[in-house]
């Protein structure tokens, strides 16, 4: 039975002689680079980074991101419903209009809290 | 006639039968979504004092309060109409059972005192948004789908539902320290628990190839258990025993209690640990019932724990809060060693003690709550509690009539309930076990005393605190007393009624 994974354990060493390999070849055959070079920045051949990666983001991304999730996963959920429509008959669509009906008092809260409006 | 209008007859009528358990839920979550949508149109909302400035929700509390008494209703009909119920429900998602309804009528109770002592408390405390309302009964609908789920699929709904709920109401009072530390402990660590609820979900369902609570019961009766099935049970009683705050999962409550708004934390104390337990010894008693001499030593340790390092705890605290937070943890305790007994008399002391440990709780901090003034809410037991029996006798003695009840002395309803535990376990042949609760009991009888000696026998040396109980907090103060007196003198129905609904879990569909 255990037999079965042997491609697995051999396909394992493999990556790990030619990673091992390369890596050797590479610290002993290449040339000496100083230091805190450009070769230690996160992306030596990108963009300079300017500023720190954690500044502040304003809260309005957050809210709107979370509005995203939100409607996204309605659609989901609508889009099998979709599909089987013809197989799951009149009681479907009842009950998919009760998940329709509470995720609209969602949408007329956030709508009504101001939350779509952007200044 | 129309067939358009047959097809929706006939739709109906496969739906009604199938709504009946979850009646109560559906109840909650439309009140609740009528007082958020009533609120954000500004209906039923008095005016700001100036322009642009915000009212008090007017209509948002009524509501919450009527869809939670027509809740109760429903259980009642649910009650009324057990023997003729039928099922499965949602093909075994939900099942309707004595067991689930009496504890939905605990919940529901709980709720109900719950809002009455929050509109005052919110008034008092400039918290004007209908939203509190619209969370308080989103999240009693989580916890009676907790307590009919047959499903640990529906189980983890429900406390999804219960628990997000929950964190925010936690946080609620967001221009305080505590209640924002208190909201983001909860929720870190209730996150990181629901990861061990779910990892052990996942691993049952691999053991028995099924979330039915029914289906996972024929799978494990065969023995032996495999080792996953062991492992899965293990992070489940994590899971649950981080809900129900036992020990050594208990570190977030007392911080978590004290941030919270006092009709928070006494939602938090009774109805998320009815909620929790009921899910727990469901699925301990029902559906791990054949790896019962795998799981009681697990959970001996865990009550021996619970009970000795809540009560110890407790000792030290001067902030009522805090301490009401370890006796919730010593009573979490309590309630373990019923399900420990492992039999129907246990189920039955558990069912009756979720009852009394509601009432008393709800009514200590109702207490709390009336005694709070604006903007602080009066909490150290030394300076604040001190000779409060000489300007407010009545609370005074309410107060004291709940800490007998907390510690367990005739008669009242918390005696009772430790009686009807400590026969079950000795039932059942857990002796040390019964002897450590009376003795932890002994020391409980410390610090609830305290209070009572703070109130009756310490001069006050702060201003005198001006406080006038609410119409409403009067009525939910009242029903309290009356429940703790009542089901301590004549505990004959209660206990019967609870015997009678033991009968149901047993036979699990």
């Amino acid at each position: 039975m255990l037999t079965e994974y042997l491609p697995i354990v051999f396909l394992l060493f493999v990556g790990l002689v030619v990673g091992g390999v390369i890596i050797v070849l590479s610290w002993r055959m290449g040339p000496r680079t100083r230091a805190l070079s450009i070769g230690d920045s996160p992306y030596e051949c990108g963009l300079v980074p300017t500023g720190d990666a954690r500044s502040r983001v304003d809260v309005k991304f957050y809210i709107l991101a979370m509005l995203f999730i939100l409607f996204d996963v309605e659609i989901v959920f609508l889009f099998p419903w979709a599909i089987m429509f013809d197989a799951l008959g009149t009681l479907g669509i009842l009950v998919m209009f009760e998940f329709l009906v509470i995720l609209l008092v969602g949408y007329a809260y956030v709508w009504r809290k101001g939350a779509l409006e952007w200044d | 006639m129309n067939p358009e209008i047959q097809e929706l007859l006939v739709a109906y009528r496969v739906v009604r039968p199938a709504l009946f358990p979850v009646l109560p839920a559906a109840v909650l979550t439309l009140f609740g979504l009528l007082a958020l949508l009533v609120d954000v149109f500004e209906l039923g909302r008095t005016r700001g004092p100036a322009e642009g400035e915000t009212g008090t929700p007017i209509m948002a509390p009524y509501l919450a309060l009527i869809g939670t008494a027509l809740a109760l209703g429903c259980v009642g009909w649910q009650a009324a109409r057990l023997e003729t119920a039928g099922g499965p429900y949602f093909s075994g998602m939900v099942v309707l059972d004595g067991f689930g309804v009496f504890l939905s009528g605990v919940v529901l109770a709980g709720t109900l005192l719950t809002l009455l002592l929050t509109i005052g408390y919110c008034r008092r405390h400039d918290i004007h948004l209908a939203e509190y309302y619209h969370l308080i009964l989103m999240a009693a609908a989580g916890m009676l789908i907790m307590v009919l789920a047959g499903n640990l699929i529906t189980i983890f709904v429900g406390l999804e539902l219960m628990s997000v709920g929950v964190y925010v109401l936690t946080g609620f009072r967001r221009t305080r320290l505590r209640s924002v530390e208190g909201a983001l402990k909860y929720f870190v660590l209730g996150a990181f628990s629901t990861g061990f609820f779910l990892y052990g979900m996942a691993l049952v369902y691999g053991a028995a190839g099924t979330f039915d609570l029914a289906g996972i019961r024929d799978a494990v009766s065969v023995p032996p258990a495999s080792p996953v099935l062991l492992a899965g049970v293990a992070l489940l009683i994590v899971g649950f025993g981080f809900k129900v705050a036992l020990v050594p999962f208990h570190m977030w409550s007392p911080d978590v209690y004290q941030g919270a708004p006092a009709p928070v934390t006494a939602f938090m104390a009774t109805g998320v640990k009815t909620a929790g337990f009921a899910a727990f010894v469901r699925v301990f008693m029902s559906t791990f019932d054949g790896l019962a001499d795998q799981w009681i030593p697990v959970l001996w340790a865990l009550a021996v724990l619970t009970m000795v390092v809540g009560n110890v705890a407790a000792i030290r605290q001067d902030d009522i809060k805090r301490m009401l937070a370890y006796s919730s943890i010593a009573h979490a305790g309590y309630l373990l060693v019923a399900l420990i007994a492992h039999s129907d008399i246990g189920t039955a002391a558990f069912l009756y003690y979720m009852a009394a440990y509601t009432l008393m709780t709800m009514g200590a901090f109702g207490i709390v709550i009336v005694l709070g003034e604006k903007g602080t809410e009066n909490t150290s037991i030394e300076r604040d509690y001190a000779g409060i029996a000489w300007r407010h006798p009545l609370l005074a003695a309410a107060m004291a009539l709940f800490m007998f009840s907390l510690t367990g002395i005739p008669p009242t309803a918390g005696f009772v309930g430790k009686f009807a535990i400590l026969s079950a376990a000795v039932n059942s042949g857990h002796v040390p076990l019964a002897v450590l609760l009376v003795l932890t009991s002994v020391i409980s009888a410390y610090y609830y005393l305290k209070v009572v000696v703070s109130m009756y026998m310490r001069a006050s040396e702060r201003e005198p605190i001006r406080s006038q109980v609410p119409a409403m907090a009067a009525i939910a103060l009242l029903i309290a007393v009356v429940g703790v007196l009542g089901l301590g003198i004549f505990p004959g129905q209660w206990v019967e009624m609870a015997r009678a609904s033991v009968v149901a879990v047993t036979g699990l569909p």
